[in-house]
């Protein structure tokens, strides 16, 4: 009992989530665990994995991003067009990896500069984060639009392409391990790290929790806004090269539902809306339990909105399981201690 | 006294319609023909009345993500319940048919409110998911295909026929000012008086402004959840089946992706984000603002691709202005 309660409850109840619905669909459909299926799911962990990290963070802070899949399209429009201006049929291959690199860089800066606008908005002016993100997500998509005009840029190189598409360690059959998700990884793990171990990771959290007892010690809080959308909005970048990589184009309006993907993701991974609680580290186990519900679902053919309804029970009933195990916690405390009055009082939360 | 006006958030939004108005009005004469803005009017009607349930949800503190798939799965299915009916040989008079959806509507949102006020999840998260559960069930268990004229009952094609007043234009077609104006005016007024004057309404506001000390007030949080939520379902029942009618098909994926745009048309009209704040009269002219904008700037020979883009800005350049305007009036009562 004691081990148990040492595991963070979140990470052992998705572990459990993830080893019952793999097991499920495999006993469902036998194809689930073939190596072509396993590693097509290790492809769209690695795209969807970055824009949970994003609300991740961002959520930590007690904010909300839904700019991230615009900013995501505008990087890869933007690099679409250098792409067709700087290259033709005969350029040599250095010159494209050139270009490709300089996209790279261009690119996660112009994410960069989109996450300073939305901090600069919120952190400044005060506007909340989620009218912010809403206008500058319009805004964005809004410079895409009038860039393609509503066309998809399609002159992408084909050694980004099939960059985007290798994989490293292939024993026969089996394809290896997509060097997107080994991205997404290395992402996901420095930002973990980022959020649970140094100085700035403690102050978003402490931020996230309480904006004003942050202020009062010495917490740069305006600093804190600017990191937090800088880094969302670099990784938003990436993503948006990624996709740009994998589909071969890029267009002012793909990845329609990323964002409640995302957000899904996120509070399914017990990273609170409210700021200042939740794991980055479980996310990854989210992320997993997420997609084999996605992949299982179209094995059985069942039909993309039926998918996205039981997405919604799931969160529903994610979050109810949490409260009851939240509150028989505090009448287990409340056995102990007779502060039944002052927590209950406390714990009234809206948003 | 002037300068406590000037600071009303109404005063910016009017002033921000003359001016686009006169712009729109300069740069393309047809902008200020009848026919225009009676057609205006007409695509008001929608935003409008959804707009209303959508500022109860805010000023209550938290933001509604379900109202459209509420207006859908009611309005569709009371027409696709109608229709059957209809088939079998009854007329059912239009009345009947928004009071069925609007029920349907405060159900839907009665479920909104035990996941909110039971369970304690975030409006924003306990709504978004509400709102793909609700999809879900529909497209399961109602339909998914179209409902078209054909089938339609019989009373809601006569009401997206009804005009109030008509003239012939130019062209020959009849012109006027379409009924479900009315509509919209009266479920704003209706809005406008229980949020004012009844205590009911008054307890949104207090709980939107501090949840702790209203309820150490003495208002039920709990009840007070409960009439926000049915409020802002009945609301949009009645705005799913006056659109639905209006456009004469019952699509159900018609209103997909719009939650944010009207959404942002509730905030410019002054509603405050953290609730608490907000009135009937802004969020009218929030609401005739941000669709005179979007639904105009062709007439003024702006490409459609920068309509995103423009709406965008102005979100932006409301609250900026929202913000500047809360600090002056702080300054304002400071001083006095």
């Amino acid at each position: 009992m004691r081990i148990i309660r040492k595991i963070d409850n979140k990470t052992l109840q998705l572990a459990v989530i993830c080893v019952v619905l793999f097991t499920v669909m495999a006993f469902i459909r036998p194809k689930f665990t073939s190596s072509a299926n396993i590693y097509s799911m290790m492809m769209q962990i690695g795209t969807s994995g970055l824009f949970a990290v994003c609300i991740a963070i961002v959520y930590l802070s007690r904010g909300i991003d839904l700019s991230i899949i615009s900013i995501a399209n505008l990087v890869g429009i933007i690099c679409g067009v250098i792409f067709r201006t700087a290259l033709n049929e005969s350029s040599s291959d250095a010159e494209v990896t050139g270009v490709i690199l300089l996209c790279v860089l261009i690119g996660i800066f112009i994410g960069m500069l989109c996450g300073f606008i939305n901090g600069l908005l919120i952190a400044e002016l005060g506007i909340f984060p989620i009218l912010v993100t809403l206008a500058t997500q319009n805004i964005f998509m809004g410079i895409s639009m009038i860039i393609t005009q509503g066309r998809a840029e399609t002159d992408i190189p084909k050694s980004l392409i099939q960059f985007a598409d290798s994989s490293i360690l292939s024993i026969g059959d089996f394809r290896g391990i997509p060097i997107i998700l080994l991205l997404f990884l290395a992402i996901y793990v420095s930002l973990s790290v980022i959020v649970h171990k140094t100085p700035f990771g403690f102050k978003l959290q402490w931020h996230g929790s309480n904006s004003r007892v942050s202020f009062f010690n010495a917490i740069d809080n305006k600093r804190v806004i600017y990191t937090t959308y800088i880094l969302s909005g670099a990784v938003a970048a990436v993503g948006g090269l990624i996709i740009t990589g994998r589909t071969g184009s890029a267009k002012a309006d793909y990845g329609g539902n990323a964002v409640f993907q995302a957000l899904l993701t996120c509070v399914l991974a017990g990273i609170s809306p409210l700021g200042g609680r939740g794991k980055v580290y479980n996310l990854i186990l989210s992320l997993m339990a997420l997609q084999f519900l996605s992949t299982g679902f179209n094995m059985l053919r069942i039909s993309p909105l039926i998918r996205d309804s039981l997405y919604g029970f799931l969160l529903v009933f994610s979050i109810i399981m949490e409260y009851l195990i939240e509150k028989r916690r505090v009448n287990m405390l409340n056995k102990k201690t007779m502060l039944t009055e002052r927590m209950t009082a406390s714990r009234y939360t809206r948003s | 006294m002037i300068k406590r006006i000037v600071l009303k958030n109404e005063f910016l939004s009017l002033s921000m319609i003359l001016l686009f108005g006169i712009i729109f009005g300069i740069a393309n004469p047809t902008f200020l023909s009848l026919i225009n803005i009676l057609d205006l009017l007409k695509m008001c009607v929608k935003p409008a009345i959804f707009a209303c349930g959508v500022m109860i949800v805010l000023i209550s503190g938290g933001i509604d993500m379900s109202f459209l798939w509420i207006g859908m799965f009611s309005a569709y299915s009371t027409s696709k319940l109608f229709s059957i009916v209809q088939a079998n040989g009854t007329i059912v008079p239009f009345a009947v048919i928004l009071l069925v959806s609007m029920f349907i509507g405060a159900l839907l949102g009665s479920i909104n409110s035990l996941l909110v006020s039971k369970f304690r999840i975030p409006v924003f998260i306990a709504t978004l998911s509400s709102a793909n559960i609700f999809m879900g069930i529909m497209f399961q268990f109602v339909g998914s295909e179209y409902i078209f004229p054909e089938q339609m009952p019989q009373s809601m094609i006569e009401f997206s026929n009804k005009l109030l007043f008509s003239f012939p234009s130019q062209g020959g077609t009849l012109v006027g000012l379409h009924v479900s104006v009315l509509y919209a005016i009266a479920a704003l007024l209706i809005t406008h008086l229980v949020m004012r004057y009844t205590m009911m309404g008054r307890s949104v506001y207090a709980l939107g402004g501090d949840a702790s000390s209203a309820e150490r007030v003495g208002f039920s949080l709990i009840k007070t959840n409960l009439f926000v939520f049915m409020m802002a379902g009945l609301i949009a029942g009645l705005a799913g089946a006056i659109a639905i009618s209006n456009i004469q098909v019952a699509n159900p994926y018609d209103f997909q992706g719009q939650e944010l745009t009207v959404t942002a048309a509730v905030i410019i009209g002054g509603t405050r984000v953290t609730g608490g704040k907000g009135s009937v009269l802004g969020v009218a002219l929030g609401v005739l603002l941000t669709n005179l904008i979007s639904q105009n700037l062709i007439l003024v020979g702006v490409p459609p691709e920068y309509n995103k883009f423009v709406f965008g800005l102005l979100i932006i350049f409301a609250t900026i202005v929202q913000a500047v305007q809360e600090r002056a009036r702080k300054a304002l009562y400071r001083g006095l």
